[in-house]
């Protein structure tokens, strides 16, 4: 048996790994095969090769390149740009003005993104040209997208759920469907923050020198709403209409949005090839992750130390409450030097026996891990997502970045002890749909 | 562009194709099955396969393009020539670990083989055909990795560390990013 201080001390190190710049997949493969050595001996190895086919050749697993390529198609196909006109229309008149129109967009987007890092690229390249002129305060402008954006990987689909059903064995259609009522409640508190904001302070939703909004077509450009729609209803529709699984879903997204995509006139030979290199480089950098964390959870699993933590925190006699509070603090603090998928996958394989075993629901912690890499894409010195805006920003400091990401910051943690202490906000929708 | 790169977009490009085609093919699959009552055999099999050798082949790719998730959290603030000896101790690691996935890949396509296994579905592939496309695509990818230490190595030897880090951090995280969600052309301009 392994003792706590040695798994703590192992958990260090891999830690310490990782910040040396090492490729992530590779420091986990690695601990693995160490735990496996000197937990059982070199024998074990040999069922390895099974193990790695067994996971690759994986229909479930399909779903990711699929959501990824579908995603990169409607980006190339500029639907971003027309959606955010439309939705741009109809949120004016809030206080704040344009500003909602950026979490109207990525929440949008969201429906039919499985990635936050996509959604704040898109949006911020649609949106920052918008603003030019105006007086709008930068820090909202930027704050708003990079947090906005963040929605892409709880509203389904999203390829951070996929993973987590696929490395805990829960229901993705129901992680999916769970995901709903929480992305849509923290949209609506993203337009709370700022609309109380600019009741407070007029001047950060601009110097009023913006033209009218041109609202006598707002009619007309409702058309450009409806094939996002469409293929977000096509998706969440076939899964619980029970047709299709998700990985079925994403196939009948990929065919729908190159549909889309030649009805704009966007679909050419270069653009897709395109879409598919760059969905083959991202497929490789998740699988090549997801495959050390299937290593590191054979390794954990023979080691027995998800039973030894579990143990150990039981003895500990927490209430739920406050181990959920713990588990905030511990993400929050990996958030800040993990990238947010790397995060994920390292920590599941420990954590989710043990919190299966504190009597947490699977697709209850799905959302809240899942919300927790929301934060670390946004907490320096690594949230992704303050560089993507700062990137496409391209003028001024990071700093400005993070200084307009903290008023949302609050909403995210609103959002976090919601669901904790009413945890039916999560698991309601997917139970009322079964 | 080099040899090796221009193979390895080629090979990710059919890859990527094979996705497609599983992606249509599935999407008509669920049509049949939904509209005439009529299902294909094994469309879920032939998916699995396709995600095993897009993923191995794309294994070698991002090697190749420096897509593999690294975090450049301390990197990015040492000099240049720490950067260069954690550049080679990346290298070096990943090599390792693709160099396992090889040998241990190539041993259950030959267990595969000398039972002459098959798939327990109504398609009764016989594995080796899959499973051999996918051991050439570990192959790629260790080889490619053995280049790059070897040539890491070699230039650091040299002390050329500006070479090393070109080989193994063609660009910054959030650039591979941006260009991933087809931005990378917009940001060229910029700093």
């Amino acid at each position: 048996m392994v003792s706590i201080g040695i798994i703590a001390v192992g958990f260090l190190c891999v830690i310490g790994l990782l910040m040396l710049g090492l490729h992530v997949g590779a420091v986990m493969a690695l601990t693995a095969l160490i735990g496996v050595i000197y937990g059982v001996g070199p024998m074990l190895l040999n069922s390895m090769g099974n193990l790695m086919w067994g996971q690759m050749n994986s229909f479930v697993l399909t779903a990711i390149p699929l959501y990824i390529l579908m995603g990169e198609i409607l980006v190339n196909a500029q639907i971003a740009e027309r959606m955010y006109r439309s939705l741009s229309d109809w949120v004016q008149w809030l206080p704040g003005k344009l500003l909602h129109s950026n979490i109207a967009s990525s929440t949008m987007f969201s429906a039919i993104s499985g990635s936050s890092v996509a959604t704040a690229a898109t949006i911020s390249t649609v949106a920052f040209p918008t603003f030019r002129e105006h007086g709008y305060s930068e820090r909202w402008v930027a704050g708003s997208i990079a947090s906005g954006a963040t929605l892409g990987i709880l509203i389904p689909p999203s390829i951070n759920l996929i993973i987590y059903g696929a490395i805990t064995d829960t229901s993705i259609g129901a992680l999916f469907i769970a995901g709903i009522i929480p992305g849509l409640l923290l949209a609506s508190f993203f337009v709370i923050i700022i609309a109380v904001a600019a009741t407070i302070w007029p001047s950060i939703a601009g110097d009023g020198t913006g033209p009218e909004p041109d609202l006598s077509g707002r009619w007309k450009r409702l058309i450009d709403l409806v094939g996002p729609v469409v293929i977000f209803a096509l998706i969440i529709g076939s899964i619980y209409g029970g047709w299709a699984t998700p990985t079925e879903a994403a196939a009948v997204g990929v065919v729908a949005s190159l549909g889309l995509a030649a009805y704009y006139g966007k679909l050419n030979l270069t653009m897709l090839n395109d879409s598919l290199l760059a969905t083959i480089r991202i497929t490789a950098m998740i699988l090549f992750v997801l495959m050390g964390a299937y290593f590191l959870n054979f390794a954990m699993g023979i080691l027995g130390i998800p039973d030894q933590v579990a143990a150990f925190i039981s003895s500990k006699n927490m209430s739920p409450t406050v181990f959920v509070l713990c588990l905030v603090l511990l993400y929050l603090i990996l958030g800040c030097f993990l990238d947010a998928l790397a995060m994920m996958i390292t920590t599941i394989p420990v954590l989710f026996p043990v919190v299966v075993a504190v009597g947490f629901d699977p697709v209850w912690f799905g959302v809240f891990i899942v919300i927790m890499c929301e934060l670390a894409l946004l907490t320096p010195p690594v949230g992704m997502n303050l560089y993507i805006v700062q990137g496409v920003r391209n003028r001024g400091q990071i700093t400005d970045v993070i200084m307009g990401v903290l008023p949302f910051f609050v909403g995210i943690l609103a959002l976090v002890a919601l669901i904790t202490f009413f945890p039916g906000i999560v698991t309601w929708l997917p139970e009322a749909l079964k | 562009m080099r040899l090796e790169e221009r193979m390895m977009k080629w090979l990710a490009l059919g890859a990527g194709y094979v996705l497609l085609i599983q992606a249509v093919v599935t999407a008509v699959e669920i049509v049949a099955r939904k509209v005439f009552n009529h299902s294909f055999q094994g469309v879920d099999e032939l998916g699995g396969y396709a995600l095993a050798i897009a993923g191995a082949v794309g294994f070698g790719y991002a090697a190749l393009t420096c897509s593999h998730t690294r975090i450049d959290l301390v990197l990015s603030r040492l000099p240049v020539a720490a950067r260069a000896v954690l550049h080679v101790l990346a290298a070096g690691f990943l090599m390792v670990v693709a160099g396992g996935m090889f040998w241990y890949g190539l041993r259950s396509l030959r267990q595969s083989i000398d039972y002459g296994a098959i798939s327990t579905t109504p398609l009764q592939t016989p594995l080796w055909i899959p499973q051999g496309i996918w051991v050439v695509g570990l192959t790629l990818f260790m080889v490619l990795t053995v280049v790059i230490f070897v040539r890491c190595v070699i230039m650091f030897a040299c002390r050329d560390f500006d070479g090393v880090e070109a080989q193994m951090k063609a660009k910054s995280q959030e650039q591979q990013e941006l260009e991933a969600a087809g931005f990378g052309d917009k940001l060229k301009g910029g700093n």
